[in-house]
């Protein structure tokens, strides 16, 4: 391999006894990889949308981004505070999901993947 | 001869002291703490994810944020929204792709989690190069910056001012390595959130905390009127503003001194936490800076609007000066020298955490990796590593010098997050997410983002000689929008077009160990004290290769 990543005595020698492969097609961490990418995907989408768009609008639209609402509160405003919203539910959104789905099937994906460690005779 | 000070105002000066007396205890305190490689780079992995959430706020709030964004609102009203809003944003890729899988994958470095499958020595090397372009700009626009603002704040002039800073900032990151400086960043966003709260219910209640009428004074005091409500006042072209919003937008997740903060936890669940602590204090810090920089328009008077300056970088040291009473008053002087100290902090913690993540470059990949291939002890990685922080800290002081006020500190940050959204964030992302990626689409990837980039900035118009670049109207002061796209289509190319195949083995395990922490770099033991030099010094196992 010629690298300098597992020669440091602080490194866990358990990394190099992992069967990757193997785990990479347990059932356990498709499902974890699975569960994950369902979580990631809406999220990074409405994301983009959301962000993109605004940055479009300010862009290319300066008579929606110049609206004034009412007299003193422009829709810019608005606008930018809805990012800020936008940023917030994205990431209490995901942080719930990773504690209460995610984190399960992780733990349950590492301690498969130990346990065929240990029960190797190699 | 060097004139040393103006006029120095003593308010100021006193609590600055205060400021870097508390922070140089902090430095001693943690000096005893700070011997080993992971205790240097990535303070033990024993920072929480709750304390991580404030250092990040603290490490990416830059003085650019604070006075920066808020004097661009006081001058262009809300077309300046939109630099503020892509900085928060941006922090959902950061979140969704990058935090937990750096934690799980990455020792110190950016490079460690490239080089986990591409072949190491040239993924090193071209990562490194990348940080140290992204590390250098966004230092010396810091340096110069910081110069500038102690300057103005406390009558300190420049070239001592910027060797000041340049000096805690070793200081911190020599002694007190990462534990120092996460500590700085902790108490400098400590004192940002308190000081925006502050300004912000003192702005509010000259307007009976109606901030529509905060709007209306705003808009009768600007020159342009109604047009400080719409966009198109500070940005030349849509182009121009969409380019300057995605290199913000895309830049966060390849900003090194960011990323290296999720390798000081103790796992995937505190990385993905200090996020959610990060976005909450920096989104709540974005609402309260835009209505003081509104307020500055609305409630500053003619004579403090004309003293904050082209570019508006003293608007916020103006307002406070009136908010607390005026010129010559005590109430204004204090809340001005307390502004001016938080000014201060903010700087040293953004700068310390730059050099930190430069000297994880150059000491962990180039020499650690590369030149010496993993074969020295880690008390030398360590000593290589403060040489290189050294080095890093003095050539930024020295070009800052040299550069002096001449440079255009807004043009260097939008630099440095151009080449972090299109060198490092496209190799990154496609390391972690796709199967075929290999080392030569990294390298070319890199090189195409870094060179398209350096190339396209020389031909904007605040750095081409005379007035009109060749490029006309698609001469952008930030090209993101045609870099970001360069650097995937490299990493694309490089890798489709090179007859060298991915390391599948390493892609699984990559893959794997990014998915379920296994294998992950484990914390410290709890913080202890230094242990004995000589253990330490201790040769490496023969044959450990």
């Amino acid at each position: 391999m010629g690298s300098g990543r597992f020669t440091r005595a602080d490194q866990p020698a358990k990394a190099q006894t992992f069967d990757w492969l193997a785990i990479e097609r347990s059932p356990e961490f498709k499902e974890l990889v699975a569960t994950r990418r369902k979580i990631i995907t809406p999220l990074t989408v409405i994301w983009l949308v959301v962000s993109i768009g605004y940055l479009i609008l300010a862009a290319f639209a300066p008579s929606v981004m110049g609206w004034q609402i009412a007299d003193g509160l422009p829709f810019a405003w608005l606008a930018a505070i809805s990012q800020v919203m936008l940023t917030w539910a994205v990431t209490w959104s995901y942080l719930r999901k990773a504690d209460r789905v995610i984190e399960p099937l992780e733990k349950r994906a590492a301690e498969v993947a130990e346990r065929k460690v240990e029960g190797s005779p190699a | 001869m060097i004139v040393f000070a103006a006029e120095l105002k003593a308010l100021p000066l006193a609590v600055f002291g205060i400021v870097l007396a508390v922070t140089l205890g902090v430095t001693y305190w943690a000096a005893k703490r700070t011997s080993s490689a992971s205790e240097f780079y990535a303070a033990g992995r024993g920072i929480t994810g709750f304390q991580n959430g404030w250092a990040i706020a603290g490490d990416y709030m830059s003085a650019s944020s604070f006075l920066g964004f808020a004097g661009l609102i006081f001058l262009f009203g809300v077309d300046a929204f939109v630099g503020l809003m892509a900085a928060i944003v941006a922090f959902v890729p950061v979140l969704l792709f990058l935090a937990e899988r750096m934690r799980n994958s990455g020792k110190f470095t950016l490079a460690d989690v490239l080089s986990f499958r591409l072949r190491e020595r040239p993924a090193r090397v071209v990562a490194a190069m990348g940080t140290l372009a992204i590390v250098i700009i966004y230092l010396v626009a810091q340096m110069v910056g910081a110069g500038a603002l102690i300057q103005a704040l406390t009558g300190v002039t420049f070239t001592p001012a910027v060797i000041i800073v340049g000096g805690f900032m070793l200081t911190y990151v020599l002694f007190g390595g990462m534990l120092a400086t996460t500590w700085v960043q902790i108490i400098k966003a400590t004192l940002l959130m308190a000081a925006g709260t502050l300004l912000t219910v003192l702005v509010l209640a000259q307007v009976g905390f109606n901030p529509l009428e905060l709007f209306r004074q705003a808009r009768d005091a600007h020159p342009e009127g109604a047009a400080f409500l719409e966009p198109g006042l500070q940005f030349d072209s849509g182009i121009a503003l969409l380019s300057f919003g995605l290199a913000f937008v895309f830049g966060t997740a390849g900003l090194p001194h960011i990323l290296i903060r999720f390798f000081t936890v103790p796992d995937a669940k505190a990385a993905r936490g200090s996020v959610g602590w990060a976005v909450f204090l920096i989104g709540s810090f974005y609402l309260m800076v835009m209505i003081v920089g509104v307020g500055a328009r609305a409630l500053l008077s003619e004579e403090g609007a004309k003293a904050s300056g082209e570019t508006g970088n003293l608007a916020i040291p103006e307002l406070s000066l009136d908010l607390g009473g005026g010129e010559g008053s005590v109430g204004g002087d204090i809340l001005l020298a307390v502004i001016a100290a938080v000014a201060l902090a903010t700087i040293l913690a953004v700068v310390a955490g730059l050099v930190i993540s430069a000297s994880g470059a150059i000491a962990h990949d180039l020499w650690s990796n590369v030149v010496r291939k993993g074969r020295d002890s880690e008390k030398e990685e360590v000593w290589v590593a403060k040489v290189a922080a050294a080095t890093i800290g003095v050539l930024a002081i020295v070009i800052a010098l040299a550069g002096g006020a001449e440079f255009n500190v807004s043009v260097l940050v939008g630099l440095a997050f151009c080449f972090a959204s299109s060198v490092t964030f496209p190799a990154l992302l496609l390391a972690l997410w796709w199967r075929e990626f290999n080392t030569m689409g990294a390298v070319v990837g890199m090189l195409s983002g870094l060179i398209s980039s350096v190339v396209l900035i020389g031909f904007s118009n605040p750095v081409w000689p005379g007035d009109t670049s060749p490029l006309g109207s698609l001469a952008l002061d930030n090209p993101a929008i045609f870099t970001i796209p360069i650097g995937f289509l490299g990493c694309y190319l490089g890798t489709k077009l090179s007859s060298e195949k991915g390391n599948e083995r390493q892609y699984e395990e990559l893959y794997v160990r990014s998915e379920t922490a296994l294998g992950a770099e484990p914390a410290a033991e709890p913080v202890r004290e230094r242990p004995p030099r000589r253990e330490e010094a201790a040769p490496e196992p023969v044959g450990t290769r």
